[in-house]
């Protein structure tokens, strides 16, 4: 009987330790989960003639 | 109950909290409401790419009362995340200029359904791969490109959904994209074929605008660039209360305000502002 209980506890204890891995993985993945951050480099161009054809911003 | 299925409750509980914070909110309780499946035809992430990180972050949380968090980049490095109204809305990028040479630029994300065959199809039409196709861990895959007219433009195929269309006008946010192109009819036809937008040209303040829809919904705008010298490019709208309290707080923080706001340009509630860096953007008054 106590050498069944043990078992049961044991049990429990490995399944704690494998929720608790799962739940740190899932939430050292979380900061990640967001965002693209590529670096685009492309030279900007010509913006200061924005103003000039300010008829045409229909 | 006993002990055994006390400790079962605890970890299920447990395991469900963690679960449901991942998927919408980051360390400092900024969300990103996620679709379950991705919004083709929809700009749905936005980068700025600046070689001044410190300096953008001043000049943005004082013009449009933006948050920071300082994160990671999905392939590493360090990335910082822009929340708005409690929302993630994008990153920053920081990329060093030369001497000869500004980068400083907004890089909205275009979702569709295979950045591959995106990219390959910007290629044929005379654009170029800037960032070619890339995997960005469990968030998907992208790249970016100059579309045949030459503006700048991300695409992403997420793998776990785009983020949902927030409430119209949320201070900060994004509430417009619009391409001022050199050639607008060629433009609607390109951005159709690559994101299967639908096109539909309407008559407004006496000139022609295009709307691109996906799904029923105006997801951007094209317009002709109103001079032949602006370089063709893609303008975010973000969302302010006052336009021109706004541009005043832009020049007063470092911006250059190329376009103020005036009765007969889009009724006063357009601004077209460059942050300290160079980055151009439109502040645009939403009436609630």
């Amino acid at each position: 009987m106590r050498t069944q209980r043990n078992r049961r506890r044991a049990f429990t204890r490995k399944l704690s330790l494998v929720l608790l891995i799962a739940v740190t993985l899932m939430l050292g993945g979380c900061n990640a989960n967001v965002g693209v951050g590529m670096s685009v480099g492309v030279p900007i161009g010509n913006n200061g003639y924005m103003s000039v054809g300010t008829g045409r911003w229909f | 109950m006993s002990k055994i299925s006390r400790w079962r409750q605890a970890g299920a509980a447990w395991l469900l909290l963690a679960a449901a914070a991942c998927s919408t909110t980051g360390g400092d309780g900024a969300e990103l409401p996620l679709s379950d499946r991705p919004l083709v035809g929809k700009f749905v992430w936005h980068d700025l790419i600046t070689d001044d990180v410190a300096a953008v972050r001043r000049f943005y949380g004082g013009v449009l009362g933006w948050q920071f968090e300082n994160g990671t980049h999905p392939l590493g490095g360090d990335y910082t995340l822009i929340v708005a109204g409690g929302q993630y809305l994008g990153g920053i990028v920081n990329l060093d200029d030369t001497e000869q040479v500004d980068y400083s630029r907004w890089v909205p994300y275009l979702s569709v359904e295979d950045v591959d065959a995106a990219v390959a199809m910007t290629v044929s039409a005379g654009g170029a791969a800037v960032v070619e196709p890339l995997d960005l861990g469990a968030i998907g895959r992208a790249a970016a490109v100059t579309d045949p007219q030459g503006a700048v433009l991300g695409l992403l195929r997420s793998r776990v959904g785009d983020p949902v269309d927030s409430a119209a006008g949320l201070p900060g946010g994004v509430v417009w994209n619009e391409l001022l192109a050199a050639d607008d009819v060629r433009a609607a036809d390109f951005y159709g074929a690559l994101a299967g937008l639908e096109t539909v040209a309407i008559s407004r303040r006496g000139g022609e605008y295009t709307m691109l829809r996906a799904g029923g919904i105006e997801r951007a705008g094209i317009l002709q660039r109103p001079d032949d010298r602006v370089t063709p490019q893609w303008l975010t709208h973000f969302a302010v209360a006052d336009v021109a309290a706004a541009a005043r707080r832009a020049a007063g923080l470092g911006g250059e305000v190329l376009l103020p706001p005036a009765p007969d340009l889009r009724e006063g509630t357009l601004a077209v502002v460059a942050d300290p860096t160079g980055a151009v953007f439109a502040l645009q008054e939403m009436t609630q």
